[in-house]
């Protein structure tokens, strides 16, 4: 019993009812309105029957009343009366007989004197009183009636009859055409009404299927796609389907707009978001500022300049009085290219940083409507071009005294000479021996350039040869010797007794050996020592300068070996040089597979150890030997 | 006959300015920076000084102006430069009547130089 009930209660309970019980329904319905209009018909044929019956049986009791007839014949009245009768009163025969049966009177005529015949059941029937037969043969769809009354005369018994048969036909045929009306119009009515049904029901599964839909998804705004009906295409659910699709374009219209409002929060609030992180790696200062100087973003180069730090300055103004040197030198561009009415005019300035660094400082004005105080300040560091420019200018001024210190002897010497106003032959002897000396060391410091031109463009080549270091050493010695002794510098070469010929550039490494001589000698005080040694071993040849020396900075031990580079002490500022010697130096020896190594404490002096391979390795690629 | 102060680190330049001066009958006194050179000044009797700019010590430039502003001497002065800034030496001695002489120098004209501005400083 239980189970018969909850499966009721899951039946009634149901979304949807199912089309099988809909149609049981219908059917039934329909059976029953049949059955009840029948039912209905019958009845009401039935007493229309009895009542049209009951009628003629009264015209005809009345009509017997009025027959004057007598045994001889029928009175001409009563023939004239017969007929008016069967036509108001749809008789289709209508006669008068005796006793005998023989026909008095009748509308047909011929049937008159004759003897009745057919209906014989009936017609031997001497009736005292009324009576009515339906009459069995009237044929399909027929219905007739026979009445028989007896014509009375007096208290007599009844001599003569008046029998009629009524067609019945006619007021049933009108209750035919009234049923079938009805029946139309009940008909018309199911019709409707089921026609309402089936909309109503499309409509009603539509809404219960998205009351289904809803009520059974989780997250409603991530599964819209779910709620869609696609399975119908009546108006509510399309309805239904467009308000979806609404609903999920406006959810990507909201997306998007969050998408492009983290952007933008990502742009305008310094952290997070990849252009604000990526901005941070570029090495340039990049400010927007918005009127009054407030600071609406800024990178991290330009925080890290203005000294904001920390993880994100909620408030920085330009006019914050804790902002660094540098930001403030920046602030100050900023404020010069502030024009007329505050209107923002581009403008470009190189700054000096604290720590020497150079800054390239741009305004660059945002040119949008009603925004013209607005701009972008660009901060370029271009310290190493400054760098690079100040060196090349020092180099350029360096080599013309470099070049013109050996010039100016030789033309002076020569014109002394040339002028005959010395016959001293002592005097005559230094004059050359002047102008040789300093012509080898022009033609040295000519090498020196060509060497650095050639590294610079990639056009170097050794041309190698088996040379005796041995013999070479002692030639570059010969040459500064007398720079030794002017200084009072103990010059000392310290060379194995036999070593074997060398495959190099002599000329090049010639150069190199004069570079860290006169390195040495122009770093080394009064009394100081410079010892050059050269040795073979292990696959290779080392020839040392070490010097007792103003020695080199640790810090400066790479520096030294960079183009037009020399140490910031002041000891080396003091002597003139082109920054160049230990470059070319290291290049060369390089390019003979080579290196150069130094060992080197400040104020203790310098070893600059020149090591090349005895078989030349892996040259570099603009090397080519003859 | 006058006693002119050489100041010059490289010791060819200073010997050939030597031997002209000597022959042309003149007292040498030889420095080979501008420290040197400034305490020979001190001691005084010098009636020129022939100085290099580029010196260890003290640049020719610093001795100039040492003397002329400090010291208040007057006597004639020739400068010496291999350098190619000429413009802004020229600048940096404006006012400190100094005859500036660009290197490789003709020996015999530097000479012309010196008489020159002795005779006219006798004058």
């Amino acid at each position: 019993m239980g189970r018969i009930l909850s499966r009721f209660r899951a039946f009634w309970s149901a979304e949807e009812i199912p089309r099988w019980f809909g149609l049981s329904l219908l059917v039934l319905f329909i059976g029953a309105v049949g059955a009840v209009s029948y039912y209905a018909y019958r009845h009401s044929r039935d007493y229309a029957f009895a009542q049209t019956t009951h009628a003629s049986e009264d015209a005809l009791d009345l009509l017997a009343g009025l027959i004057r007839t007598d045994s001889q014949g029928a009175d001409p009245v009563d023939q004239t009366l017969l007929h008016r009768f069967a036509r108001s009163q749809r008789c289709s025969e209508l006669r008068i007989y005796d006793r005998d049966l023989r026909v008095i009177a009748s509308l047909l005529s011929s049937e008159t004197g004759q003897t009745l015949r057919s209906r014989s059941e009936l017609a031997q029937a001497r009736p005292a009183d009324l009576i009515s037969s339906t009459l069995s043969d009237a044929g399909p769809n027929r219905r007739q009636v026979l009445v028989r009354v007896p014509v009375r005369s007096g208290g007599n018994p009844p001599q003569h009859y008046l029998e009629a048969v009524f067609d019945l036909d006619g007021p049933i045929a009108l209750l035919n055409l009234l049923q079938a009306g009805s029946l139309l119009i009940a008909l018309v009515g199911i019709t409707a009404l089921l026609a309402v049904y089936h909309r109503l029901r499309t409509q009603f599964r539509s809404v219960a299927r998205i009351a289904g839909n809803l009520s059974d998804a989780e997250n409603v705004e991530d599964r819209l796609e779910d709620l869609r009906i696609n399975d119908t295409q009546d108006a509510l659910a399309t309805g239904w389907n467009s308000l979806l699709d609404l609903a999920i374009s406006l959810k990507e219209e909201v997306a998007r707009s969050a998408a492009s409002t983290e952007l933008l929060t990502a742009i305008s609030t310094n952290a997070g978001g990849e252009l604000a992180e990526a901005m941070g790696t570029v090495p340039l200062g990049v400010m927007l500022l918005a009127e009054q100087g407030e600071v609406c973003y800024a990178n991290a180069m330009i925080r890290r300049l203005f000294g904001w730090d920390g993880e994100v300055a909620s408030i920085m103004a330009l006019s914050d009085d804790k902002i660094s040197a540098d930001g403030a030198a920046v602030a100050e561009v900023v404020r010069s290219a502030q024009g007329v009415a505050g209107a923002m005019r581009a403008t470009e300035r190189r700054i000096e940083g604290a720590d020497g660094s150079y800054y390239n400082v741009q305004v660059v004005p945002v040119l949008t409507q009603r925004q013209l105080r607005r701009c972008v300040v660009l901060v370029l560091d271009v310290s190493q071009q400054v760098r690079a420019d100040v060196a090349r200018e020092e180099f350029v001024s360096q080599v013309t005294h470099e070049l013109r210190t050996p010039l100016t002897n030789i033309r002076a010497y020569a014109e002394t000479l040339s002028s005959g106003m010395f016959d001293d032959p002592k005097v005559i002897t230094e004059c050359y021996n002047v102008i040789t000396k300093e012509t080898r060391r022009l033609s040295r410091l000519i090498e020196d350039i060509l060497s650095i031109s050639q590294l610079e463009v990639g056009t170097m080549q050794l041309v190698l040869d088996q040379v005796d270091l041995r013999e070479l050493i002692t030639e570059c010695v010969r040459d500064v010797r007398g720079i030794a002794e002017s200084k009072e510098i103990d010059l000392q070469v310290v060379l194995p007794p036999k070593l074997d010929p060398v495959r190099l550039d002599r000329d090049k490494i010639a150069v190199v050996i004069n570079n860290l001589l006169g390195n040495a000698l122009k770093y080394s005080r009064s009394g100081a020592q410079v010892v050059v040694s050269c040795k073979a071993n292990e696959g290779e040849v080392r020839l040392s300068v070490k010097d007792t020396g103003i020695g080199i900075d640790e810090k400066d031990h790479d520096r030294i070996f960079e183009k037009f580079q020399r140490s910031d002490d002041p000891d080396v500022q003091g002597e003139t040089g082109t920054g160049i010697g230990l470059t070319t130096a290291r290049e060369i020896v390089r390019h003979h597979g080579g290196d150069i190594s130094l060992l080197s404490k400040k104020g203790e002096g310098s070893t600059f150890t020149v090591h090349l391979p005895l078989e030349k390795r892996a040259a570099a690629p603009s090397t080519a030997a003859r | 006959m006058a006693k002119i102060l050489l100041a010059e680190d490289d010791a060819h330049v200073m010997r050939l300015m030597s031997i002209w001066l000597e022959r042309n009958g003149h007292e040498v006194v030889e420095t080979r920076n501008g420290a040197e050179a400034r305490t020979q000044l001190e001691g005084g009797g010098i009636d020129c000084l022939v100085t290099d700019i580029n010196m260890p010590v003290l640049n020719g430039l610093e001795l100039v102006r040492w003397m002329r502003d400090e010291a208040g001497l007057d006597m004639p002065v020739i400068m010496l430069s291999a350098r190619c800034d000429q413009q802004k030496i020229d600048k940096s001695l404006e006012g400190y009547r100094v005859s500036l002489h660009a290197k490789p120098f003709s020996p015999s004209r530097l000479i012309s130089e010196i008489e020159g501005l002795l005779t006219a400083r006798i004058d």
